[in-house]
């Protein structure tokens, strides 16, 4: 929060000076209130989240030009930095306006640090007709709304390079369960030289597979049952036996890659499959790739969940003691709009969130995301990204993975661990 | 009478002002202060908020103070698997580095031109930041382009994945670290090893023992002191290594096999947001150092060292 | 050594030619072995950090890249996400290297050329002080900087003042913090040097009158002028290539103040995959100022690690 001190000082120092008032004992007086520019804070800094980002702040200034803001980035370590940022600022008692962040069961370690925006930003925009069921609820935090949806990513894609499946004689649209999917790696073990399924073994990277298979063998009810603490154990055994099996098709260098590398091998086809949240895409759309959907890569449901749309939300949260509460308040009117998700998600390769929305600036994958998005029977809330469980319990079954589950392959270790810490 | 008493008083308060303590307290005291209240009152704090509920947003509360975190570290099977990597590491890299620091030292000591660059060589890595290093022992150890892979390949062995394999990645690391420390402990070795009397050699030589007699009776029992003190350094290391870690597995958690209590200490408190529950764990490594330090300087007060 | 260990070496080469010159040619053989081995993760570091994606995969990770294969685009990569950590970590390193000397040479002093009951006791909480790990001590004073001192706010009045940058609140609890830490190592190298001083002329100058401040800035200050260089080499080094309180303290990587190590742990994260390349550079940069230091002072900084 030191850190974050300086921040908001050089953030008020900015706005002081436009407004023409940097005297120094102004500065010394305002926290918060008065004199304080709109700052948010996000983690976008590289490839397509900066212009995601760049889109979205853009939008605004053209539908908000009289409002200052001050755009914060703070990139590296997946979210990491910026979690730790948003953390040391709201315990130093130092909040920004508004911070990125997961909505779901991740606000709850916000406590009472992230306050209720219900009437002020939701129903002021007509927002909860506006948007998805699920990302209102997900939204929902202290019997109140601490949060705006902003896109969703989804978490349920199965990817593959189209000429390893086609040398290998695999037809992914036959592939509806993990034993279907087991054939189909050993195919492409034996037919050529690929890697069947590109992985990374971050505890974070088996977890998100661990909850397709979950979701794809024993169905919506059932893994709504374990996340609420209800799981059935023979379910989750299974689960892990089934992946223990999948995990037998991996890269050799997985425990020590980010999925980012492995991705590449999609590209270059030196691998088949690889499941991961449909961030991964963006990759391989990128202008430079020349890559082209439904020739170069293709994607198909996580077997068994083709009904379903794992959803992954990216939000805006307004914490409490907000130093601009009426700025703030326009900004994330602004977030749950058409015009900012249409902006940010077409760069970000994720997708809005509002029930009714244009395709007409998507790219074809996305255009058939939002279909699916639209069509999906359920939409269940990801594990490994802030929604299904609150932060301490992510990262207790992310320890439990990393100790038992990133080979060696332990299941009883790995389902007891589940059980119990769920 | 009076007068006398006066001047009595006069000079008690004389001589106490003149005393060493308070002619010396200038020099010592501030930086005492200052380092004590970082050191020791931070140290008493720790253990305050050890005994505290204190985890996420917001203060402590140190109104209701019990032994829980104590008890939790029992149930916790990380805190015994980090308590393990703790103790072989600590082992391994000690013994390790002892040894091929005192071989370092040994062949350098026997009149070697060039003897100092080559020390200035062995000492290097000793002078880079451990987030430096782990870069390096990243490449090295990587799958598919690593030396270590590339080098054990030429006998037809491996590749393996040094820090991604739990059974390998404790002694990839102790392997690293006695990279980058056993010139400390050549460094330490040769200084004993050069004010060992010249004639101590001479007597060994006319007594007619071999050369790694002499060493064996004669030279390596004089190293005791400074292998005692390497050792305390070494040992306190071990159990604080995090920087290598952190940079090494690009975060807090490492891969599995390569926890210890020091990186555990610092993923609860700063990851996880648990301080009351990693001040628990500083506090027991706190307690684990204080085991070697107080031997030492107690050591050390007996043979006048201090 | 002297000379006499060459003549006692030249004699029994005289006695058993042969055997002990092939040992001769072992031991150096052996020597510019290990030489290989201490230089090889820095060297392949060097080399890998010009190569071309094309020449990473294509030659051998310790062989420099041939001609197409050469390019330094990672450097001025690197040495842009750096910058700014190498100016902070200058920023708060050079004080605090120089806060230490000073204060541990006063303390060495107060503790070893004045006599006095207890300083013993005193002189084993200095020393003790040395190997407490930092871990015992992070999270309160993690809380005592952001949540009590807050310089940031407290010092607000400043930041309006030309050349003054709010991130400086961050690097004054660095320069603090490192002064703190750094003491107790110092205070022992200066004692090292304070023990073995005269002191009889320390006696006969005091009975001459001399005050304890005399003797310290006449007799003391400019014999220690050696042990300042050693200390000052190694604090340097030992402040620079710090990394736990940066990381706890400053927080995050794209904070103003981040140090040099602090960017270094995260440089190349966001991009596709793991740069190799790019974190070898950054690697170098980062560790530019210690190797010039260590490669121009390398016996000061062996004196320094020997006590």
């Amino acid at each position: 929060m030191v850190d974050g001190n300086n921040l908001s000082r050089r953030t008020i120092l900015k706005g002081a000076g436009i407004a023409g008032t940097a005297s120094v004992t102004a500065l010394a007086g305002c926290t918060g209130g008065g004199g304080s520019t709109l700052e948010v804070l996000h983690g976008w800094t590289g490839g397509d989240g900066a212009d995601a980002a760049d889109a979205l702040f853009s939008a605004f200034e053209e539908e908000h030009s009289d409002l200052e803001y001050d755009e914060n980035p703070i990139g590296g370590g997946g979210n990491e930095n910026l979690d730790q940022t948003v953390a040391n600022r709201l315990q130093g008692g130092n909040p920004p306006s508004s911070f990125a962040g997961w909505p779901g069961a991740n606000l709850e370690q916000y406590e009472d640090a992230v306050g209720d925006i219900e009437s002020e930003v939701w129903d002021e925009a007509d927002l909860k007709d506006a948007h998805v069921e699920e990302a209102v609820e997900l939204c929902q935090h202290n019997g109140g709304f601490s949060a705006v949806p902003l896109g969703s990513h989804r978490l349920n894609d199965l990817f593959y390079n189209v000429s390893v499946l086609e040398s290998a004689g695999v037809d992914p649209s036959s592939i509806d369960s993990a034993d279907a999917l087991i054939d189909a790696l050993d195919a492409v073990e034996s037919e050529t030289d690929a890697t069947p399924f590109a992985f990374s073994l971050a505890p974070w990277c088996i977890l998100q597979t661990w909850a397709q298979t979950m979701l794809g063998e024993h169905g919506y009810e059932a893994y709504m049952n374990f996340i609420e603490g209800n799981g059935d154990e023979s379910a989750v055994r299974d689960t892990f036996e089934k992946l223990e099996q999948i995990l037998g098709y991996i890269n050799a260098d997985a425990a020590s890659v980010d999925f980012t590398e492995v991705n590449q091998d999609i590209m270059s086809g030196d691998a088949a499959f690889i499941h991961q949240g449909n961030w991964a895409a963006g990759a391989y759309i990128a202008d430079d790739k020349d890559l082209t959907y439904g020739e170069d890569w293709d994607a198909i449901q996580y077997p068994g969940t083709e009904d379903y749309y794992t959803l992954h939300i990216d939000s805006f949260i307004y914490p409490s003691d907000n130093p601009t509460p009426d700025d703030t308040a326009t900004w994330l009117q602004f977030v749950g709009s058409e015009e900012a998700q249409v902006a940010f998600n077409q760069y970000k390769g994720s997708i809005p969130t509002l029930t009714d929305v244009s395709t007409d600036e998507f790219n074809p994958y996305l255009t058939d995301t939002i279909d699916d998005f639209d069509n999906a029977s359920e939409k269940p809330p990801t594990l490994a990204h802030g929604l299904a469980v609150d932060t301490s319990t992510q990262a207790d079954l992310e320890d439990v993975l990393n100790n038992n589950f990133a080979d060696p392959y332990d299941v009883d270790g790995a389902t007891s661990g589940f059980m119990d810490n769920v | 009478m009076t007068d006398g008493g006066t001047t009595e008083e006069r000079s008690t308060l004389r001589r106490w002002l003149d005393s060493d303590i308070v002619q010396s307290s200038p020099f010592w005291l501030p930086p005492f202060l200052l380092m004590g209240f970082f050191v020791y009152a931070a140290i008493g704090w720790n253990l305050l908020l050890s005994l505290t509920e204190y985890s996420g947003f917001g203060d402590p509360d140190y109104s209701n103070l019990g032994l829980h975190n104590y008890r939790a570290m029992l149930d916790d099977p990380g805190m015994w698997a980090a308590t393990r990597n703790t103790f072989v590491l600590l082992v391994g890299f000690t013994v390790v580095c002892l040894i091929v620091g005192l071989l370092l030292a040994l062949l350098l000591d026997r009149e070697i031109r060039f003897s100092r660059s080559f020390r200035t060589i062995y000492l290097l890595p000793f002078a880079l930041s451990f987030i430096v290093t782990a870069q390096f022992w990243r490449w090295m150890y990587n799958v598919n382009n690593g030396i270590v892979n590339q080098f054990i390949g030429l006998f037809g062995i491996g590749p393996y994945n040094w820090l991604g394999s739990p059974k390998l990645v404790l002694g990839s690391v102790i392997f690293a670290l006695v990279w980058q420390f056993s010139g400390y402990t050549m460094i330490i070795y040769l200084a004993a090893l050069r004010s060992i009397p010249n004639d101590q050699y001479e007597a060994a030589r006319v007594d007619g023992a071999s050369t790694v007699r002499m060493y064996w009776r004669v030279i390596v029992p004089q190293l005791r002191p400074a292998m005692v003190s390497a050792t305390v350094t070494l040992v306190l290391f071990a159990l604080k290594a995090f920087d290598f870690l952190y940079a090494t597995f690009d975060g807090y958690r490492p891969r599995r096999g390569a926890d210890i209590l020091a990186t555990k200490m610092v993923r609860e408190s700063f990851g996880r947001s648990e301080w009351a529950y990693g001040s628990s764990i500083a506090l027991m490594l706190f307690v684990l150092s204080l085991g070697v330090i107080a031997p030492y300087l107690y050591n050390q007060y007996k043979r006048g060292n201090l | 050594m002297s000379e006499q260990t060459i003549t006692t070496e030249e004699a029994a080469t005289e006695h058993e030619t042969g055997g002990i010159s092939i040992g001769r040619v072992g031991l150096y053989a052996t020597l510019v072995g290990l030489v290989g081995f201490y230089l090889i993760p820095i060297e392949s570091g060097l080399v890998t950090s010009i190569k071309t994606p094309t020449a990473l995969q294509e030659t051998f990770p310790f062989l420099p890249p041939a001609g197409s294969g050469i390019t330094v685009e990672k450097w001025q990569i690197a040495f842009d996400y750096l910058a700014p950590g190498m100016v902070n970590s200058m920023l708060f390193t050079i004080p605090s290297t120089i806060l230490c000397a000073l204060l541990g040479s006063m303390a060495a002093y107060g503790l070893t050329l004045v006599d006095w009951r207890g300083q013993i006791a005193v002189l084993a909480l200095f020393i003790a002080g040395i190997f407490v790990p930092y871990q015992a001590v992070i999270v309160p004073l993690f809380q005592f900087w952001s949540q009590y001192m807050q310089l940031g706010t407290r010092l607000s009045f400043l930041w309006g003042l030309p050349l003054l940058e709010p991130h400086y609140a961050t690097i004054l609890e660095l320069i603090i913090t490192h002064t703190a830490y750094g003491i107790p190592i110092v205070t022992l190298l200066f004692r090292s040097q304070y023990k073995t001083m005269s002191e009889e002329m320390i006696e006969a100058a005091r009975l001459d009158g001399a005050s304890v401040w005399r003797v310290y800035r006449r007799i003391v200050l400019p014999l220690s002028i050696p042990m300042f260089a050693v200390v000052f080499i190694f604090q340097f080094t030992q402040i620079w290539n710090e990394f736990l309180f940066s990381l706890t303290i400053i927080g995050s990587t794209n904070d103003p103040a981040a140090s040099a190590t602090l960017i270094l742990s995260g440089l190349g994260q966001s991009l596709e995959g793991t740069d190799y390349p790019l974190r070898m550079a950054g690697a170098f940069i980062t560790a530019l100022p210690t190797l010039l230091v260590y490669v121009l002072f390398a016996d000061k900084f062996a004196e320094g690690v020997q006590t």
